[in-house]
C-alpha cells in the first residue's frame, strides 16, 4: 500500500484520482464526526462529501505540518458547526427513550462489534441508529466526547478548545462516559 | 460495579460508538465525492489558469515597458562621453584662462 505522504504529494501534483485513496482511507472518520455534530445520517454524509469536495479544492493550503486527517477533521467541525448555526433547534428524543424504543437493534450492534475483533464496519444502519444515539445525548456529554472519542483531540487541545483547565476536561469526560455506560451497559450484559 | 468492570464496559462501548474504521457503503461514499471532484476540476484549471494570468501579464507589462525604456534611453557610453567631453572643455577653459592672465 501507497504510503500518505506520497499519496499527497500525488494529489498535489495533479493526480485527482490519488485524491480517492484519501476519501477511501478517511471517510469513516469524516463521517463520524459529522454524525456526531448533526445526529441524522443523511445530512451527516452529504456534509461529509462537502468536507472532502473543500478538502480538494483548498488541497494548496494542506501544510504537512499536521496529519492530514487532523486537517479533515477540522475541515468537518468548521462544516459542522457553521451548519448547526444555520439550522433551527428542533426537538431530538431522549436517550432512554431511544434506547427503549431501539434496545434490540443496540444489542445486537454491540454485540456484532464484539465479535469483529479489531476494527469496526459500520452498515448505513448502524450509523443511522448512531446519529440518533449521538443526538440523543446531553449537550455537554455530546461535545466532550465528540471531542475526544470521536475527534480525538488531546486533553490539552480540549482544554484550549473549551477555555477551560486540564483538571476540568478530565472531570467532565469522566462524568460522560460514566453517564453513558448507565444508560448503555444493560444492553451489553444481556 | 468496580473499575476494572466499568473500564472493560467502557472500553467496549467506545470500541462501538466510536472506535469504527470501516462503513459496507464505503465505495459508493468514495464514488460520489470522486464524482464530484472530478466534475470540479475544469472549474479548478480554470481558476488556476486566471490566477496564473494575474500575475503573469503585469510582469509581461512590466518587461515589455522595461525592454521601450531600454532602448529609448540614451546609451551609457554617449552619456559616459558627453560627461567626459563636458568636464574636458570646462578643464580646457579654466586653464587657457589660467594661463592666459599669467
Amino acid at each position: 500500500m501507497q504510503n500518505e505522504n506520497d499519496i499527497i504529494t500525488a494529489v498535489q501534483s495533479g493526480d485527482i484520482e490519488a485524491f480517492g485513496t484519501l476519501v477511501r482511507a478517511h471517510q469513516t472518520r469524516v463521517r463520524l464526526v459529522c454524525l456526531a455534530f448533526l445526529g441524522n445520517a443523511g445530512e451527516a454524509d452529504d456534509a461529509a462529501q462537502e468536507v472532502f469536495v473543500r478538502a480538494f479544492k483548498g488541497f494548496e493550503n494542506f501544510k504537512r505540518d499536521a496529519s492530514f486527517e487532523t486537517w479533515i477533521i477540522r475541515i468537518a467541525d468548521n462544516l459542522c458547526l457553521d451548519l448547526l448555526r444555520a439550522r433551527k433547534r428542533h426537538r431530538t428524543e431522549s436517550l432512554d427513550a431511544l434506547l427503549e424504543q431501539q434496545g434490540e437493534i443496540f444489542e445486537g450492534f454491540l454485540s456484532r462489534i464484539k465479535d469483529t475483533g479489531e476494527s469496526s464496519t459500520y452498515t448505513p444502519k448502524d450509523l443511522e441508529f448512531l446519529g440518533r444515539l449521538f443526538a440523543a445525548l446531553p449537550e455537554d456529554d455530546r461535545e466532550i466526547l465528540i471531542l475526544r472519542e470521536v475527534e480525538q483531540l488531546s486533553y490539552e487541545t480540549i482544554a484550549e478548545r473549551l477555555r477551560c483547565s486540564l483538571d476540568a476536561v478530565k472531570g467532565r469526560l469522566k462524568r460522560s462516559r460514566q453517564n453513558l455506560i448507565n444508560k448503555c451497559h444493560p444492553f451489553i450484559h444481556k | 460495579m468496580s473499575d476494572n468492570q466499568e473500564e472493560a464496559i467502557w472500553q467496549h462501548l467506545s470500541k462501538a460508538l466510536f472506535g469504527g474504521n470501516r462503513t459496507t457503503d464505503e465505495s459508493l461514499f468514495t464514488y460520489r465525492v470522486m464524482d464530484q471532484v472530478r466534475r470540479l476540476e475544469p472549474v479548478l484549471q480554470d481558476i488556476a489558469w486566471h490566477r496564473f494570468l494575474r500575475w503573469a501579464i503585469p510582469m509581461l507589462g512590466a518587461g515589455v515597458a522595461g525592454l521601450a525604456l531600454a532602448a529609448r534611453a540614451p546609451s551609457a557610453s554617449l552619456l559616459m562621453d558627453n560627461a567626459l567631453f563636458h568636464q574636458q572643455s570646462s578643464d580646457t577653459g579654466s586653464l587657457s584662462s589660467a594661463l592666459q592672465e599669467e
